[in-house]
């Protein structure tokens, strides 16, 4: 029973109206951009450009969100020591840990998904929900939302300050590692994404949005080895992270300097 | 379920090179126990080893036989009550109880009754509706209390519960607390100012830079300490002739006139209190008043710290 109210107010707390209203001007903001892109962008098939935006927008987006909100599931509370009332309440820290995740997780997928829709509209317009590409980004979307979600969880434990790190992983580590020459881009979660999503090639961009949309390499997986793959990556970082905090011992900072 | 509610054996706990709890050995059972000792003395270090948030490094903590770390079942018997004055401050207070409720596990209907009882209980049912941004510190430490007492523990540890209070607020969660106790359960609390203690318990665990420096009832500690004088001062308007009766007493050891009377030391306190009256109405001795400084908890630390 505890489990269930754990995940629903946790996800209740992730959407707080404030944060939502940020969130949707965040996705309005993009529509905004498609919109421009697009008047500049003519000559291009609007599937093509679909994919320009959402490789450039949405799966920019995705992992903003996650490090923000991945963070907030137990380095928040530990921050303002709000920790304690949840361990010492008689929960499995296992359950409390996996139930506060996925919460963030839903809550990243929601947003995500949200602007994915907004990005679509921005390109179809009232055909939003046609667009057959918006329902690979789904998919890959979730994956998405679970695999930087469980990675990010289980940095946010290793690591003080771990939405500076979070976040610079997000922009900086998944725009250029997945365009590094080599096998590098095997190290980025959006190279997987990019795969599952199975969006058509961009051609003739500028350089800036070619490097944002990941454009620059030819490197893409089979969708074979992207789904395995980021599975056993949400898998394994998940029962990392469980089996770290199970073993955490809460000391306030001040205390423990 | 045994009496020795809590206990620790041979516990320490270290903070890289600093240790926070030194070797102590103790056990906890049901009424009010004062955890006492001075800031950096490791009070908050023990709390947190009952109440599951650390290990001990070396020895052994339990409560009702079970090692509390990250332990649900000792949870499910144990309130806690932290110092720290944090909170989900957008919640109001009702709703943060009912959320720690439900996290205890209880389901919608229990959660809200519990919620109004313990909230009753603690006198904040006119003002729970209000976030907890706006609550004063007072108000803060009642709502804290509540939530330790949602799922009727057996065990009560509260850090540190009486900072901010005001003096009625203070009295009245003092009460609150005898209440508690007289209804069996086992409260913890730790408190770094002497003559509050004095007025929940006489006995006490006192800390010192980790270690146990002395367990038990107030008055049995203070008359181990027979190396240390026990002083009594008495206000009289004839200090010269009480005096010159009390230095015939063997357990006497010396007596000196003061501004309004006079003052003694004795090694047997009992001994002397029993003497007193007898004398003064032998003697036709007239006494105003006496009282021992040394009767405080205040005294006892000093002595036992050697400050």
């Amino acid at each position: 029973m505890s489990s269930s109210y754990l995940y629903l107010s946790t996800l209740r707390d992730f959407l707080r109206l404030k944060r939502v209203l940020t969130w949707l001007a965040v996705s309005l903001g993009l529509v905004l951009m498609g919109v421009l892109i697009k008047r500049v962008s003519v000559d291009r098939p609007v599937d093509e450009l679909y994919s320009l935006l959402s490789s450039t927008l949405v799966f920019r987006l995705l992992p903003l969100v996650s490090a923000i909100f991945s963070t907030q599931v137990l380095s928040a509370e530990i921050e303002q020591k709000t920790i304690v009332y949840l361990l010492t309440r008689p929960i499995p820290r296992p359950q409390l840990l996996l139930m506060r995740s996925l919460a963030s997780m839903t809550a990243v997928a929601i947003i995500s998904l949200v602007a994915a829709v907004f990005v679509s509209a921005s390109v179809h317009g009232a055909g939003a929900l046609s667009n057959p590409y918006l329902y690979r980004d789904v998919k890959a979307i979730l994956i998405g939302a679970a695999a930087y979600g469980s990675l990010f969880v289980f940095i946010s434990l290793l690591v003080n300050r771990a939405m500076i790190v979070c976040i610079l992983i997000a922009f900086v580590w998944e725009t250029a590692v997945a365009q590094l020459p080599g096998s590098m881009y095997y190290l980025s979660i959006n190279s997987y994404l990019t795969s599952i999503a199975e969006r058509p090639s961009v051609t003739q961009t500028g350089p800036g949005l070619q490097f944002l949309s990941g454009g620059l390499s030819e490197n893409l997986m089979p969708t074979s080895v992207a789904w395995p793959a980021m599975l056993i990556l949400v898998i394994c970082m998940s029962v990392g992270a469980m089996a770290w905090f199970t073993r955490f011992e809460y000391l306030p900072r001040e205390d423990a300097e | 379920m045994s009496d020795l509610r809590i206990q620790l054996t041979e516990a320490s706990r270290w903070y890289g090179q600093v240790i926070g709890l030194n070797d102590v050995s103790c056990t906890v059972g049901p009424g009010v126990t004062a955890l006492l000792g001075m800031n950096g003395a490791g009070k908050s270090t023990m709390m947190r080893l009952i109440t599951g948030q650390l290990r001990p490094t070396t020895g052994d903590v339990r409560v009702y036989g079970h090692a509390p770390f990250a332990n649900p079942e000792v949870f499910r018997h144990l309130g806690y009550c932290p110092e720290i004055d944090n909170f989900y401050e957008h919640m109001t207070g009702r709703r943060f109880v009912y959320h720690l409720a439900r996290l205890n596990g209880f389901d919608h209907a229990k959660a809200r009754r519990r919620a109004d009882e313990v909230i009753e209980a603690v006198g904040m049912s006119d003002r729970c509706d209000r976030k907890i941004a706006g609550y004063s510190k007072g108000m803060r430490q009642r709502i804290k209390l509540a939530q330790a007492m949602l799922n009727d523990p057996d065990i009560i540890l509260l850090d540190e519960p009486l900072n901010g209070l005001d003096p009625v607020a203070r009295r009245e969660y003092i009460d609150l607390l005898h209440r508690l106790a007289e209804s069996g359960k086992t409260i913890l609390v730790s408190s770094h100012i002497l003559h509050e203690v004095e007025q929940m318990t006489r006995s006490i665990l006192l800390l010192h830079r980790g270690r146990l420096l002395a367990s038990g009832d107030l008055k049995v500690i203070r008359e181990l300490l027979d190396k240390y004088p026990h002083r009594v001062r008495i206000q009289t308007d004839q200090p010269r002739e009480i005096a010159q009766e009390l230095v015939a007493l063997p357990y006497v050891l010396s007596v000196q006139v003061t501004r309004d009377g006079l003052e003694l030391q004795t090694r047997e306190p009992s001994r002397f209190y029993d003497a007193l009256p007898v004398l003064v109405l032998e003697k036709g001795l007239h006494i105003r008043e006496f009282h021992s400084p040394d009767n405080n908890l205040e005294s006892i630390f000093r002595y036992l710290v050697n400050e």
